[in-house]
Parts: C-alpha cells; structure tokens; sequence
C-alpha cells in the first residue's frame, strides 16, 4: 500500500541573530493510511518542528515530503495552502477555538477556505464532524467560550474531520485535559482510527503515545526508535 | 472565500470590540462631517439663490457696456425693444450711491454727529416697470409713475435706516439727496436678501428724475431687457450684444466677439457664482482631507495592532487553509467596512448638522429663511469612493502584513 506521507531525510535549521539551531537533522518516516501513530519526545526534541513540516506549515531546509504522492517541496504557498485545506485536519492542544464565535460556526471554519464545498452543504457536514467528535449536538449555538475544555476539545475534533482530511495531526490534543477527559478524547481518536482514518498525535507523555498503534521517539533531531506497540 | 464569507467576518471581527471600533471610525466620521456640512449648505446657497432671484429674473438680460467712452445711450433701450421680437420691456437704469442719514440729522445740520449712520444707501434710478421685472413687491404707499418728479421708493432697511420704521407712517415724508427735497411714496420689501443681509439698503426714484436731479447728466448704466414667456434668453442675450455694437459701429474681432456692450443672462451670472462654490467646495474638501488623513492613520494604527493581537487567529486561519490572499482580503476588508460605515453615518451626521446650522443662522439672519442644505448623489458618491479609497490605502499595509505572516511561527505566539 502506498503511504500516506512519507517523510525521507528532512532537515530544518532554524537561524536566529547569528546562531543556527538544527531542529531536525535528517528524519526519515512514512505512514500507511489507517495508520494511529504517535509521534514522542521531550521538550526541544524537534517533534513541533516535525508536525509542522508534515503539517503543510512549514517547510524542510533539505530533504523531501511528500503527502499522498504531492512532494510539498515543489509547492506554492497557494498549493500549501490547498494542502491544509483538503487533505490536513489539525487538532491543537490550546483548542485554537474562535472564542466569539459559535462551536457550529467553529466546525464551519475551514470550508470557508475550502473550494470544493457549497454554502448549503456546510452545514450538514460540521453537524457530521461533530457526531463524528462525540460532541453533544445541543451546544451547537454555544460560543466556544462557554464550553467545557473537553467539549472545546471535541469541537476542535469535529473542526479537524470537516474536510474529510487525508491525515489528521494533533500537537498535545490532551496537554490542556484532565485525565478522564484526556482518556475520552483519545477514545475518539481510536474510533476515527478504526473509521479508517490516519492519525498522527505529537506528545511528549509516554502514557498519551501508549494509545497509538505506533510510536516514533525524537531526540536532538533526530528519529531513535520507531516500532509497533501492539 | 467567497464575498459573504468575507462580509460575515468582517461584522464579527468588528462587532467583537464595538468601542475601539467606533473610536476609530470617529476620524473618518469627523472628516465626513465637517465636508458634508460645507458642501450641502454651498449647494443649498445656491439653490436658494435661484429661488431668491425673482420669478422674472431667469428672463432678464442685463445689458451694460465695458467701455466708458462707448457707454449705452439713453434711447438705446427703446431702440432694442423696436428691434429685437422676444423683448417684453426693456428700460435703462441710472444708479448712484449715497450714504443713508437719519431723517433728523437732515433736518438739524448741527445734530450730524459720529453716532450717525454710515449705512451705504444705492440709489436706483428706475421707472416703475422695474419692479414688475425684478419681481419687488410694494408693502405700503404706491408707485411712482415714470414722470413723477421728486417720488422716492424706500425698500424696508433703508425706511429703517432714515426714519427708524419702516410702516405706513413713513409714507409722506421727505428726504433730502443731493439738495433736492424728495417726498417718500411707497416702500417696497428688501431688494435682495443678500444685499440686506450686508446692511445695504435700497432707494428707488424716476429714472429721469435720478439723472436730471441728482447726477446732472443722462446716463445709462445698465439697460435691463425682459424676454417673453417662452422666447430663448441666450438667443435674445446674443442678439441685444449684437444689434447694439452695430447700432455704434462696433465691429467683431477674428473670434467673432466684441467686448464692447455685454448682455448677461442670469444664468451667466450663475456661472461667476459657481467659481465661488468651487472654490469654497474645494476648500471644504481640503478641511475634510486633512481629517480624513489623520482617521485614515487611526485605522491603520488600529489595524496594525488588530493584525498583533489576532497573530494566533491568522495562525489558525493559515493552518485551516486560508491563502495569503484571503488574509489580506480579510484584513483589507474590515478597514475599507471601517472607513465606509464611518463615511455613512458621516453623511448622515453632517446633513442633520447643516440643517441644525442652517436653523441657527436663520434665527440669526431671518432675510435667509428658507435656506436648506442640500446634499446630491454626486456628492454621496463621493464620499463613498474617498472612504473606500482610504480604507485601501490605509489597510493595505497592515493587510499585506498579516498575510506575510509564518503560519507555525504564529500559532506558538502567546
């Protein structure tokens, strides 16, 4: 099977006044689709770096990544942009909620960029994201700022599925979570996961990265050990 | 993102902090005023002249001669109603100024002292066709006939100035000018609100007795012609200039013009009078740019922090997929909704201003009731297209920088 993305000697240096930070110093993965990998590390390990790049956000300063057969390296920022778009759903571990908004209009955000998705059609989809999300359907009109973390949490789940993303990214999806909650977002993730989708969690919590079919540990930049949990 | 993507985010965006919004607007809100007021009461001068003109006054041509050794000849009027169709009346006018003293100063030559009044007066010397053509109407007395001698006609400010009234009681009684004794006949309302508004009064007489009695010698100043109900006035206005340089053996120049006897049409007139609205329009438009530069600077102070405080909002915008392009229309958009909805409520502002104005300065001066501003669709475009345009010159900068921006540097922004 053809991986979803794959990732082949990525090396990102950062420069700041007149030091050079290497955040990555040749990373090489993919991921097949269906894949729930859980990418680890500590702090300054490059594991942001890393999201980033498979994000669409940012780009390598060597190396190539591809996603689904589309090498990000040749792309515009449009075609980026496109990218994140159609094929990327994020999940952030601060929410990135519009506090003003509400928790539909939220899930609505990212057809507003979308171009393949009729204003009548919006709807429908965020109410399906949101089922997808296990969000309770009668807080739809509540602003994002009433709600619970979980529920904020869901919601940025439900944000992430509307576009019907290739590959799902989360960066700490429960480092703003309780336990139980924690728990119960991860739960999600296995149900998207058994749904067929492809996730790819960044944490830096070993009992988080447990969850995942797969773990892939980062340190100094650089992959040291990739291997199948179950 | 499609146009009522981009309209609803703009009214949330802008709705999200209503008190910084407005203070922001108000630059633009001051600038529109302060032009509307101008302009629209400008605009309503003008009409109003118009109206104030006399109902004749579109008819009249107003003959008079640039040349002083060529001046009108005292049967030239006659000569022209003769010769030109369209002429109703026409008749010459002798006028002189004088300086309007109080009846009791005359009478004691020792009591003319500082505290006498030094209201101009214009003297008219005119045959009662005059006020038919001007459209004056009498308030109280008679008219003089053309052959009546020593007659005087007071409008209301000058029957003011001389006997301190200006009611029945003032008809009989004399007024000296220029030696000669004149008897007070009739008094008409104000000759022209402006004039009357400037303290200069009128005092019309026999046209023969003006240049008899008081200059001594027959003169023409102007002749003043009255074209017939439905006849052509530039026409008529060209052919008096024309038959009248003949009549003196005037020949035209290589361009056809003879700059000799000039006929002007109110219209003509109107014309000098648009040179004074433009100018003043203009300077109105320089007061109003001058604010609208300081609000357009406002906005975009606003807009620069706006961009500093959303850096995670266009992060997150990014990350979903937002192109550089939507940033910037996004960011353009609530500037140019900024500059727009001030500019409206600047209108509407700036014409319940004038009118409050103009309600003020006709308590003030009632000769100009019935002044009202007036605001056209030219100039409601106008303001529309300058707040657009300041919106985007104004936006653009803070606009093209937030569509700069990295999207992963933002989203760790905190």
């Amino acid at each position: 099977m053809a991986p979803i993305l794959k990732a082949d000697d990525l090396h990102r240096a950062y420069f700041a006044a007149e030091a050079v930070t290497y955040a990555l110093r040749g990373v090489s993965l993919s991921v097949d689709a269906g894949e729930f990998v859980a990418i680890i590390g500590p702090s300054g390990s490059g594991k942001t770096t890393l999201m980033n790049i498979l994000g669409c956000l940012d780009v390598p300063s060597s190396g190539t990544y591809t996603l689904e057969g589309v090498d990000t390296g040749q792309c515009s920022e449009n075609e980026l942009a496109e990218l994140r778009a159609s094929r990327i759903g994020f999940v952030f571990q601060s929410f990135n909620l519009l506090a003003r908004a509400t928790a539909l209009r939220n899930v609505m955000l990212p057809l507003v960029y979308s171009r393949d998705c009729p204003r009548k059609e919006r709807e429908q989809r965020a109410v399906n994201a949101m089922v997808a999300a296990d969000f309770p359907l009668d807080l739809a009109d509540h602003r994002s700022n009433e709600l619970s973390g979980g529920q904020m949490q869901r919601i940025a789940i439900a944000r992430a599925l509307v576009n019907d993303p290739a590959l799902i990214l989360a960066d700490e999806p429960t480092g703003n979570l309780d336990q139980g909650t924690s728990l119960n977002v991860l739960k999600t993730f296995r149900s998207l996961c058994e749904e067929g989708r492809t996730i790819v969690i960044v944490t830096h919590d070993p009992e988080v990265a447990s969850e995942a079919d797969r773990t892939i540990t980062i340190r100094d930049g650089l992959i040291c050990e990739d291997g199948d949990m179950r | 993102m499609r146009a009522r993507d981009v309209l609803h985010e703009t009214g949330a965006a802008l709705s999200a902090n209503k008190g910084r919004t407005f203070l922001t607007m108000l630059g633009i809100i001051i600038g529109i005023v302060s032009a509307v007021v101008m302009v629209s009461i400008v605009s309503g001068f003008e009409v109003w002249l118009e109206d104030n003109m006399g109902l004749g006054a579109a008819r009249v041509v107003t003959v008079s001669s640039e040349d002083s050794d060529r001046p009108l000849a005292t049967d030239d009027a006659d000569f022209l109603l003769e010769v030109c169709d369209d002429l109703e009346m026409a008749l010459p006018v002798a006028s002189g100024v004088t300086t309007a003293e109080t009846s009791s100063a005359q009478s004691d030559a020792t009591a003319a002292s500082e505290e006498d009044s030094e209201d101009m007066l214009y003297l008219m010397g005119v045959d009662p066709d005059y006020f038919t053509m001007e459209d004056i109407s009498l308030e109280y007395g008679a008219l003089y006939a053309a052959d009546s001698g020593m007659a005087l006609i007071l409008d209301e400010a000058a029957a003011e100035s001389i006997f301190g009234v200006a009611d029945a009681s003032v008809i009989g009684r004399s007024y000296d000018i220029a030696d000669n004794t004149f008897q007070v006949v009739g008094i008409v309302e104000p000759t022209s609100m402006l004039m009357s508004s400037l303290s200069i009064s009128f005092a019309y007489l026999p046209y023969q007795t003006m240049c008899d009695a008081v200059l001594g010698e027959q003169t023409v100043d102007e002749i003043l012609a009255l074209v017939a109900q439905g006849g052509d006035v530039s026409f008529s206005a060209a052919q008096i200039a024309g038959v009248l340089a003949a009549r003196h053996n005037i020949s035209y120049d290589d361009e056809g013009n003879q700059d000799v006897y000039v006929a002007e049409t109110v219209d003509s007139s109107l014309e000098n009078l648009d040179i004074f609205s433009t100018a003043f329009n203009a300077l109105a438009f320089l007061v109003a740019g001058i604010a609208l530069l300081v609000g357009g600077v406002g906005i975009m102070n606003m807009m620069l922090t706006n961009v500093t405080e959303r850096y995670r909002e266009i992060g997150l915008r990014k990350s979903l997929g937002a192109r550089p392009r939507d940033i910037t229309v996004q960011f353009l958009a609530e500037s140019v909704a900024l500059c727009l909805v001030g500019g409206i409520i600047g209108i509407l502002l700036g014409y319940a201003g004038a009118w409050g104005l103009v309600a003020i300065v006709v308590q003030v001066e009632p000769t100009v009731a019935g002044l009202t501003p007036v605001i056209t669709v030219g100039l409601v475009v106008a303001v529309v297209c300058i707040c657009i345009a300041i919106g985007i010159i104004f936006g653009i900068y803070p606009a093209r920088r937030a569509a700069k921006l990295n999207p992963a540097e933002t989203l760790r922004y905190q």
